[in-house]
């Protein structure tokens, strides 16, 4: 197990760097230049000359005239930075955004937070109604019931997230007004302690159904194909011939088998609504989230700040991965990750 | 059964947890009173970056923080007034005097009224209002990211600035209570200051705290010589010494040290909300004006489901509403009495255009660039994109100028109005030469081909690619390349209604849409030779620009934007490129005029307009009106092209 881990690290590692660096040139080869952008200010106040020995100044101040992959390495922190001393992500300093002139550390707390409550509270909701409810599918399969959820989740798999979070908005918050359309809080309120947890869970409370209803869909359908697919197998009807009980046929031989594709499924879900895909919710709901900060720095060309958050996703995409590759032997005692 | 006890049990205890929250929380906004003190929410949709430093340092350009900034610092020598003009504080400043050496440089003496304090009750003295100049144009500023070029307007500012001298010669402290600053007639740079129709202007200095912005010890202290910072301790002036507390109080999220109608309480990042209560030792504005309304909370509006939030009271105040659709929806509510909420509205300082690049292509005739105009119905144009709510405007103001109220006879009189009219469009076209066909025969008018026009070899200057040689002659074609960003409603309507329009294909004239990103467009409009942006942006391509412009002030200064100077357009100015000696002198004389001599500027500002109407470098599409909506629990709430929520909230009052 210890090697394996060790490997899949080095793995890791490997990807991460690799993916930094495409990362690091693709964001370099967009027309954009941070010397500028610190300068444009004082460009009709000085003199052509004066502002070009200005720029250049900066220019060769902030390194930009290295080479890219001087550049890069500076970065990482595998080089000395141009003060003389070693700054880079590795040294923790993921940069400094142009758009918040400060640093994308200082900035990435808030909605982090937001974003990672939000989606861990759904996807949990989500999980705990879409597994029963895909075994109830594929237990009963093309019963009445069964036909209904389907033609249901085809439905909600078609809905754009956008669209049910406006529908929501008004049939919740306008029409039946139980909810807030947006925000995080009650405006001014000084709550505190549980009082405050409420308040926010109650303007959270909205944008956490929106996102548990569209993600119904698509997770019992993967569990229920994964059932039905198990269900057929040899070792069930040997189970049945035995006459174990129905319930221990599904939750101790089928379910368990069926496990291994869904959790699969589970972690790419995650990972890419970790990774940005509550974009739609933050901003129909106005939250503070990163999918939405990764959007504001993409459309103002923050691209410290999106590289930044590129390189977290990056790194959430690739922990996830191995951690799912470790929840198989959790979950399928076939599996042994240590051979 | 056991299926649907765990999805029930879920369901609940999500509602549960919903209406548990909503109960104790007190729920939405909507449906309770304030309790106490009146609170207002007011919706912003600009996302605040909490960057409360002052424009020229660290250059914050973010809506929300800069009214955030008029709300809590709001203790200046000079200040604007609901027209945009500016006026001196008499809630701040004692006695003001104005004086003019021999060489027209101009000193600006203040003496401060004493019992002025900071919310946190520290004394407001002449060294507040010096300190923030003495940092913008010391060489900590200056390596701490300042982006204007203030020293350079000021005696002895190079010297400071360059820490060639210890102290700024031309800011004084004359007294616990009294500083002046004097105005170079022409700065190190060249720049001639003075005289400026807008000079009062330059006398505007905000109160700031010193220990709270640069750490404990420092003061100004002035020997004859010049005021300069000083600490009790000897430390030196210098960016090692003061980042750490300038950039604390730049980002302070509460308990900022500042002396304006309110104060900051919080800026709560995770929800993105800030909230501000009355500031109970404020001194007021400029007519003496404290605020009545005691808590402000500013919150992210999003522009989706804004009108939903506003009917539902999670936003009360919501200002510069320009989209037609929000405003109707807006007004429905209201009239049906399902929002109980006021409205007002007014004429946006700027406006919506499209600009020519005069030196490159057809767009170089003004002939053609007013055929251009006349292919377009822009008062259909206007009606459609501002959905009723907009006007046009025929040159390059707004209606909101005083010198617009008084010129109006003169602008009905003098100013052509392009009106629609495909047909003179086509005998413009025929004026400026563009009468021949691409193989140099002559053009037959309603063939639907593009219509060419012989040229040198000069004129036809980076537009050799759509050029035809025939015989030797040159033959430029009728076709604009235009710029436009992309995601614009502007772009997408003049794509339609005049790049795409049958009046612009019947007359011979194409228009070429190229989308790129904003970023891009400016590069390109700029002509930028910038060796980090990976492109050569320096060689004019596109003739086609659609913007749009504002003013946050009544001052109108057009200086240098029509200039001549090779220096100045490589500065990124006249970025129309239309080099016109009479629109440059206007543009220049018309601001060189003594602030009380608004006869002569007036008449110089007529000429201006009349010159830019006939050259037209610019077409003005659409000129908006704003809608603001508020609270029927205040009264007296009335914005103004210069006058936003941030100015307007400090007159209102609680309703009875």
């Amino acid at each position: 197990m210890k090697k394996y881990l060790a490997k899949r690290v080095v793995y890791l590692i490997i990807v991460f760097l690799v993916v930094s660096l495409m990362m690091f040139f693709v964001y370099n080869l967009i027309p954009s230049d941070p010397a500028l952008v610190q300068l444009e200010p004082l460009r009709k106040a000085l003199k052509p000359d004066e502002w070009q020995r200005q720029y250049l100044a900066l220019r060769a101040q902030l390194g930009l005239d290295d080479p890219l992959i001087v550049r890069y390495a500076r970065w990482m922190g595998f080089t000395k930075d141009i003060d003389g001393t070693f700054n880079g992500i590795f040294q923790g300093n993921f940069g400094y955004s142009l758009g918040y002139k400060r640093d994308v550390i200082d900035i990435i707390g808030a909605p982090m937070l937001n974003t990672t409550i939000l989606n861990l509270l759904s996807t949990i909701i989500t999980l705990m109604i879409t597994i029963p409810l895909g075994i109830y599918c594929a237990v009963h399969a093309h019963s009445k019931a069964d036909s209904g959820i389907q033609a249901a989740t085809v439905v909600g798999y078609s809905l754009p997230t956008y669209l049910v979070g406006i529908l929501f908005i008004y049939l919740f918050a306008v029409l039946i007004p139980a909810f807030p359309t947006g925000g995080a809080k009650t405006p001014g309120s000084t709550y505190v302690g549980l009082h405050e947890f409420a308040d926010r869970m109650y303007y959270m409370a909205l944008p956490i159904i929106v996102l548990v209803f569209t993600g119904l869909a698509g997770m019992t359908r993967t569990v229920r194909a994964a059932m039905l697919d198990t269900l057929s197998q040899d070792y069930i009807r040997t189970a049945r011939a035995k006459g174990l009980r129905e319930k221990v046929v599904i939750y101790s031989h089928a379910w368990r088998n069926a496990l291994l594709p869904v959790s699969t499924s589970i972690m790419g879900w995650m990972i890419a609504v970790f990774t940005g895909g509550s974009l739609v919710i933050e901003q129909t709901f106005a939250l503070n989230g990163t999918g939405k900060l990764y959007w504001i720095g993409l459309t103002t060309t923050d691209y410290e700040l999106v590289l930044a958050m590129q390189m977290f996703y990056t790194l959430v995409s690739l922990i996830g991965v191995l951690l799912t590759d470790i929840s198989y032997t959790l979950v399928d005692p076939r599996v042994r990750i240590d051979k | 059964m056991k299926l649907k006890r765990i999805v029930a049990l879920v369901l609940a205890l999500v509602f549960a947890l919903s209406f548990a929250a909503c109960t104790k929380g007190g729920g939405n906004n909507g449906g309770k009173k304030p309790s106490g003190d009146i609170k207002v929410i007011i919706g912003n949709s600009t996302q605040a970056n909490g960057d409360w430093a002052y424009g020229a340092f660290a250059s914050s350009i973010n809506a929300t923080d800069q009214d955030v900034i008029t709300l809590t610092d709001d203790c200046a020598t000079v200040q604007s007034n609901e027209n945009g003009d500016f006026v001196i504080n008499d809630s701040v400043v004692d006695k003001y005097e104005r004086t003019e050496d021999d060489d027209g440089n101009a000193t600006y003496t203040f003496k401060i009224k004493e019992g002025l304090v900071f919310n946190n009750g520290d004394p407001i003295k002449a060294e507040n209002f010096l300190a923030w100049l003495l940092f913008i144009t010391s060489p900590a500023g200056m390596e701490m990211g300042v982006t204007k070029a203030t020293y350079a307007m000021i005696p002895g500012g190079d010297a400071y600035k360059n820490g060639e001298a210890s102290v700024l010669a031309g800011a004084r402290l004359l007294g616990d209570y009294e500083f002046s600053v004097t105005v170079l007639k022409t700065g190190t740079d060249g720049n001639d200051y003075l005289p400026y129709y807008y000079d009062l202007s330059y006398a505007a200095f905000q109160a700031v705290n010193l220990t709270y912005w640069f750490g404990e010890g420092w003061s100004v202290a002035d020997d004859g010589e010049g005021a300069y910072m000083k600490n009790a301790n000897g430390t030196e002036f210098t960016k090692d010494a003061i980042e750490e507390t300038v950039v604390a109080a730049q980002f302070a999220t509460s308990d900022r040290v500042t002396a304006g109608p309110y104060n900051l309480v919080k800026f709560d990042k995770t929800a993105n909300e800030i909230t501000l209560v009355a500031n109970d030792k404020y001194c007021g504005d400029f007519q003496g004006q404290k605020p009545t309304i005691k808590n402000l909370v500013i919150v992210k509006a999003e522009d989706e489901t804004v009108i939903d939030t506003i009917s539902t009271g999670g936003i009360q105040i919501y200002s510069g509403i320009a989209d037609g659709d929000q405003v109707n929806a807006l007004l429905d509510l209201i009239d049906s009495g399902k929002l109980d909420s006021s409205y007002c509205k007014y004429d946006r300082a700027g406006y919506g255009y499209f600009g020519f690049a005069c030196d490159i292509g057809p767009t170089q005739y003004t002939e053609f660039r007013q055929a251009v105009a006349m292919l377009l119905d822009r008062n259909e144009f206007a009606n459609t994109f501002c959905q009723g709510w907009g006007s046009v405007v025929h040159g390059p103001y707004c209606t909101a100028f005083s010198m617009y109220e008084d010129s109006k006879d003169f602008i009905a009189k003098n100013l052509n109005t392009y009106d629609y009219n495909p047909e003179g469009a086509v005998k413009l076209l025929k004026e400026a030469g563009f009468i021949y066909n691409e193989d140099g025969s002559d053009y037959e008018d309603g063939s639907g081909l593009v219509r060419y026009k012989r040229v040198s070899a000069d004129e036809a200057k980076y537009y050799e690619d759509f050029c035809k040689t025939v015989d030797g002659q040159i033959y430029m074609p009728a076709m604009i390349n235009w710029c436009s960003s992309e995601g614009n409603s502007v772009s997408d309507l003049l794509s339609t209604m005049l790049a795409n329009g049958k009046a612009t294909k019947d007359a011979g004239i194409e228009i070429v849409q190229n989308v790129m990103t904003f970023d891009q467009l400016l590069n390109y409009l700029y002509r930028q030779d910038i060796a980090g942006l990976g492109g050569d942006y320096s060689v004019p391509k596109y003739n086609m620009f659609n913007l749009a412009t504002g003013w946050s002030s009544g001052a109108y200064d057009f200086r240098f934007e029509f200039t001549t100077n090779q220096d100045y357009i490589d500065m990124g100015y006249n970025v129309n490129h239309l080099y016109d000696e009479k629109l440059d002198k206007l543009s220049m004389d018309m601001v060189a005029v003594d602030p009380d001599d608004y006869d002569t500027y007036l008449d110089m500002w007529q000429q201006f307009v009349l010159r830019y109407n006939e050259l037209l470098p610019q077409v003005p599409l659409y000129a908006n009106i704003y809608m603001s909506v508020y609270p029927n629990t205040i009264t007296d709430y009335q914005e103004g092209p210069f006058w936003g929520y941030s100015r307007a909230i400090l007159y209102a009052n609680p309703a009875k």
